[in-house]
């Protein structure tokens, strides 16, 4: 399973949404994209790609194109 | 029935008020009694038990508006939970009583706009400014009495606030907390939650009660997360009179 792959099915599980949704997709843009959703979603990005992301990154998370420059730092290109 | 003269509503209004609590026993013969009340003032809010529709119908076709619901949730202390996750970054939040200059940020942090959901700022008959008035007037009297204000704190930086009342032997309410626009997206929002949680720990206590509304899903679904239930549901009416 491709990269890309692995991070639009953490947005698409975590947040209960399509995938045509995801391009501009940003922190409480829908309805699960809340506190309780960005726990859910980082989760899922640590399991998927078997890293831990440092604290700051964790709250700069605030869309779902930042996501892709932050995972760079661990070596995860989408 | 309850019913209370919201005086305080003047000052952060400039409307007078009524606040009308019907309880599980009252009939509506109750409240058609106190039609003429009702008349009277410029703001009238009902709160309705749920599954109550014969009041529900009545206040609709005297033109009252529903305009949410309110959740009075409660947390045994030993029930609390965070995931792996949030403890993680629970552990870099510290939380610490506010000073004057705390305050100040946070009455700015409500200025501009910090609460979204409430019924007064989703009601057409007010303005953002008288919403905002509202919020920092009802934490000035709280302030005054045996409230207490803290801020959460992320890296020297403040990101939120909580307000903290005992309001029974070992039973606190929170009664109100929320994130600064700059922390509003990074996923933090949790710490309202669970920095109160901590703070009644510390003091010995037992019980959490707070009450959201329904008009804020996110807040909902966080304390849900951390183990909060359900205790009791109203329906809340309001109409202008003027």
């Amino acid at each position: 399973m491709s990269n890309l792959i692995k991070y639009n099915e953490a947005f698409i599980s975590s947040f209960q949404i399509t995938e045509d949704q995801l391009a501009n997709l940003t922190y409480q843009s829908v309805q699960g994209w809340d506190s309780v959703g960005h726990m859910a979603l980082i989760a899922a990005l640590e399991e998927s790609f078997d890293i831990m992301m440092d604290t700051d990154d964790i709250v700069d998370f605030s869309s779902y194109e930042k996501g892709k420059a932050i995972l760079k730092k661990y070596n995860v290109t989408i | 029935m309850k019913i209370t003269d919201a005086y305080w509503e003047k000052r952060n209004l400039g409307i007078t008020c009524t606040e009308i609590i019907i309880e599980n026993g009252d009939q509506l013969s109750h409240l058609e009694e106190i039609n003429d009340v009702l008349e009277c003032v410029e703001y009238v809010v009902v709160k309705v038990p749920v599954a109550r529709f014969e009041m529900n119908n009545y206040l609709t076709q005297k033109r009252f508006v529903f305009i949410e619901g309110s959740i009075n949730l409660y947390l045994d202390l030993k029930d609390a939970v965070l995931t792996t996750l949030q403890q993680r970054l629970n552990g870099v939040v510290t939380y610490a009583e506010m000073d004057e200059v705390d305050l100040s940020q946070l009455y700015y942090e409500i200025e501009r706009g910090m609460f979204k959901s409430n019924r007064i700022l989703l009601d057409d008959f007010f303005t953002e400014k008288q919403a905002a008035a509202r919020y920092i007037n009802w934490i000035k009297d709280e302030l005054a009495k045996s409230t207490q204000a803290y801020k959460m704190v992320y890296k020297d930086d403040p990101i939120g606030f909580f307000t903290f009342r005992e309001v029974e032997k070992n039973i606190f309410y929170p009664f109100l907390a929320g994130m600064y626009k700059k922390y509003a997206s990074s996923g933090l929002g949790f710490e309202t939650v669970r920095k109160p949680i901590e703070e009644a720990i510390k003091r010995g206590g037992h019980t959490i009660h707070t009450y959201i509304s329904t008009n804020n899903t996110a807040v909902f679904r966080v304390h849900i997360q951390q183990g909060f239930s359900v205790h009791e549901m109203q329906y809340v009416f309001v109409k202008h009179n003027k």
